[in-house]
């Protein structure tokens, strides 16, 4: 290795030496005597191994050698800088002598390379070119970076396919208010309408990943206002020259692309590096499994200690629901529905005889309700600007309300949640065969895992394997397969009105016979409603249509339609229960029957490990069959220190 | 592996979702007037795209640099303001108005900041907007411009110069 780059080395200095004899015009120019100069002192102090040479070239060390995962040539100087640390150190010095002028100087496009250089190897700006950047100078100007705060959008009701959150980071300026900071989001670039196969292309590369830079309040408005997605900010221990390094280097990587890993090179990952320029001793990039998800980098940035406070920044609809449970007044709340409805005017309002705090609570909620309405889909524009004006103008004329409503309470922070991975194990009877079962879940929630910090009634499950140990045969076999398993049970009270829905697709156990159980692949939906009450918990029904595909069905499938009911109570913060019947009639392919009850129990031990106690009783083809079992888990992190 | 097999297991659920999905693309100019919540217009709309939002994480406006004004194709006020205030007034129409007609909120406080409303000024300042509301939001068709004019209009004693 060493050899290699001193040989290559020594051609640097052979080129050099090249140029300087036989390139008259510049033969003995001062920028160039400069120029070898500075190229020695660079690979003297071996400034190529240097971490923050690495940091900014986003160099990884694999089995393979090192690499950069940018894939764009635009961010590399040397044709081979994606693979060579060394030529590319001295193809950027190189670059910096570069005759071009203007903003794509090289200069210019790479200010954190410079600075770093710059401050390494003493440059003297007086011998480089003088090159003025304007589109910098403007940006820093404009953007002012002081601090940064990462900010994580979390999930919604009825979309917990958002679960997995985002991540993005705002660099704050001088103004005080926060919406007018700026917004750096890493996203794939895709050209023309979002569609199926444009997003399932985004899971294997297909598309090219860039970074951007917007407003904070377009991003306020994507994410709570339109996606119902609460936010949380957590601002970050940097100084202001360590954000000021963070956004020179965000200048670097901006029109950079590199090509698209939902599971990988995705959002939160590479924020990591932003962050490991702004402060190298950092390593957080060094840290992850096979897959990242924001919310684990959330608590990566935790441990290195980098977070000095946390805010909660509301979605529309968690606002909308907030509000509405401070009406205890049925009227109030009827007042508001109907006003939405268009039944009654706001002039309405205004005559009625309540007490003035009471008519801004209506017309405020009224106001924000017929927004999320329009983002629902339930208005269209025209109809949605003459309500919501109609509305506002009765409501401007009441001033300020005596009293303000109180704060929103804030849920439990999702950093503060199990870890996403899940590892169980546990005995269990099925009839009077004893079994023990092991089973792993990569990602990420269950209905009746603990709570904080996830979502009441949802569940999402990637890849979970369960097998079975029966101690009479002796033999260790599959038990399931679920590939995909969501489900969203979404209450509907107050004016929020969503649908429950699941999907499932995967391969499990089914009862042919008395003795014998054969796996059959299974594609199963459901449509349901969801209620809440305090006593009973989330209650629910779905129908649901399943189609089974195995070659022990009569003509090997079938299909059927079913329904099921349960409810799912969180008894206090440790202890959950769920009870479920379920009923399937197959009428296509191979007809048969299945009826199915769960009663199931979930005690949370710490907050990451939780017992998991599952009574169960089910008919399939005639055959009855009673299942108990305790599964003891343990929740993981995906990321690791290596 | 792990990364491939989760990756198609992605792909199987969206074969669950029944509806077809195609976005517009984010509409980068749904701002000069009210009814500028709507950014990425159907991307929200189901489960696809959902999933479409969530695997390209967002709605994939192909802009990469807003620092520069996004305003252009928007009629300027006839009074010379900061780019600032026009781009913020011009994408915040719809919760501007809602704080204005409320007396309060971070949009107001946002706006109070940009035409620096010195702090024992602002309570006057929001209440002569929220008096006048319906002077600044003149109709449905407003637009960001005119309101930006109507908001000094509205305002006029708290620029005169001091006695």
């Amino acid at each position: 290795m060493s050899f290699f780059s001193k040989g290559y080395e020594g051609f640097i200095l052979f080129i050099s030496l090249f140029i300087f004899l036989f390139t008259p015009a510049l033969a003995r120019s001062e920028e160039n005597r400069y120029l070898n100069e500075l190229l020695k002192a660079a690979s003297g102090k071996r400034l190529h191994s240097d971490r923050y040479w690495e940091i900014l070239l986003h160099y990884k060390h694999t089995v393979f050698g090192t690499e950069s995962p940018i894939d764009d040539p635009k961010f590399f100087l040397s044709p081979d800088g994606k693979v060579n640390p060394e030529g590319e150190i001295y193809a950027t010095i190189k670059a910096f002598f570069d005759s071009s002028e203007g903003n794509e100087h090289p200069l210019c496009r790479f200010p954190a390379r410079y600075m770093w250089l710059k401050d390494r190897l003493n440059i003297d700006e007086a011998r480089l070119p003088d090159v003025t950047c304007t589109d910098l100078e403007d940006a820093v100007k404009k953007v002012n970076p002081k601090s940064a705060v990462l900010v994580f959008p979390t999930f919604y009701m009825n979309s917990p396919a958002f679960m997995f959150g985002h991540t993005l980071l705002r660099i704050d300026g001088a103004y005080q208010s926060e919406l007018l900071s700026y917004a750096v989001n890493y996203a794939a670039r895709t050209d023309g309408a979002i569609g199926f196969v444009n997003a399932f292309k985004g899971l294997f590369g297909h598309y090219k990943g860039y970074y951007s830079m917007l407003p904070y309040y377009e991003k306020v408005k994507e994410y709570n206002d339109m996606a119902q997605r609460d936010m949380w900010e957590y601002s970050l221990d940097l100084t202001e020259e360590e954000v000021k390094k963070m956004f020179l280097h965000f200048w670097e990587l901006k029109d950079i692309y590199s090509d698209y890993y939902f599971f990988g090179g995705n959002c939160s990952y590479d924020l990591l590096f932003l962050l490991e320029a702004a402060r190298p001793d950092l390593k957080l990039t060094e840290r992850f499994g096979a897959w990242v998800l924001p919310v684990d980098t959330i608590g990566v940035v935790y441990e290195a200690g980098l977070v000095n406070g946390v805010r909660y920044r509301p979605s529309m609809a968690a606002r909308i629901k907030h509000v509405s449970s401070l009406m205890e007044d049925e009227i109030s709340g009827d007042a508001v529905l109907r006003l939405v409805n268009g039944e009654i005017r706001p002039e309405d309002v205004l005559s009625q005889t309540s007490a003035r705090d009471e008519k801004i609570r209506i017309l405020d909620l009224a106001s924000e309700i017929i927004q999320y309405r329009y983002t629902d889909k339930k208005l269209d524009k025209e109809e949605y600007s003459r309500q919501f004006l109609s509305v506002l103008t009765a409501r401007s004329s009441l001033g300020r309300p005596d009293e303000s409503v109180s704060s929103m309470p804030e849920p439990p922070r999702p950093d503060t949640g199990h870890g996403s991975s899940r590892f169980g194990i546990g005995p269990g009877i099925k009839e009077d065969e004893v079994f023990s079962e092991i089973r792993f879940r990569p990602v990420y929630h269950d209905l009746l895992d603990p709570e904080d910090g996830y979502l009441e009634g949802s569940k999402v499950a990637f890849g979970e394997v369960a097998a079975r140990y029966y101690h009479a045969d002796g033999e260790l076999t599959l038990e399931s397969l679920d590939i995909i398993d969501i489900v969203s049970i979404s209450p509907r009270e107050g004016f929020l009105k969503p649908l429950s829905w699941k999907g499932y697709t995967g391969i499990l156990n089914k009862t042919f016979s008395e003795d014998r159980d054969h796996l059959v692949y299974s594609l199963k939906s459901g449509v349901g409603l969801a209620f809440k009450s305090r006593a009973i918990g989330l209650y629910y029904l779905f129908l649901e249509s399943d189609v089974n595909l195995g070659d022990r069905l009569d003509s090997g499938y079938s299909l059927g339609i079913g329904t099921s009911i349960g409810a799912l109570k969180a008894v206090n913060r440790f202890w959950k229960v769920g009870l479920s019947a379920e009923g399937f009639a197959y009428g296509v392919g191979d007809s048969h029957k299945e009826y199915k009850v769960t009663f199931a129990q979930n005690f949370m031990i710490s907050r990451n490990s939780s017992v998991t106690v599952d009574l169960s009783r089910s008919e399939t083809f005639g055959v009855s069959e009673e299942e108990a079992k305790i599964v003891w888990n343990l929740y993981l992190l995906p990321l690791r220190k290596k | 592996m792990v990364r491939n097999v989760v990756a198609g297991s992605v792909f199987s659920v969206m074969l669950l979702g029944s509806s077809a999905f195609a976005a517009g693309q984010a509409q980068q100019n749904a701002g000069c007037e009210l009814r500028g919540l709507l950014i990425g217009e159907g991307a929200y709309d189901s489960l696809i795209g959902q999933l479409a939002m969530t695997l390209l994480n967002g709605t994939s406006g192909n802009q990469t640099l807003g620092i520069t004004s996004g305003t252009s194709e928007c009629q300027a006020p006839a009074r010379i303001v900061k780019e600032e205030l026009k781009d913020f007034v011009t994408a915040n129409m719809d919760s501007l108005a809602k704080d204005i007609a409320m007396g309060e909120g971070e949009s107001l406080d946002t706006l109070a900041e940009l035409m620096e409303i010195s702090s024992e000024k602002k309570a006057v300042f929001f209440a002569q907007l929220q008096t006048n509301f319906s002077s600044i939001y003149t109709s449905v068709d407003v637009i960001a411009a005119d309101v930006i004019d109507n908001i000094y209009s509205v305002t006029a004693s708290l620029w005169r110069p001091n006695r």
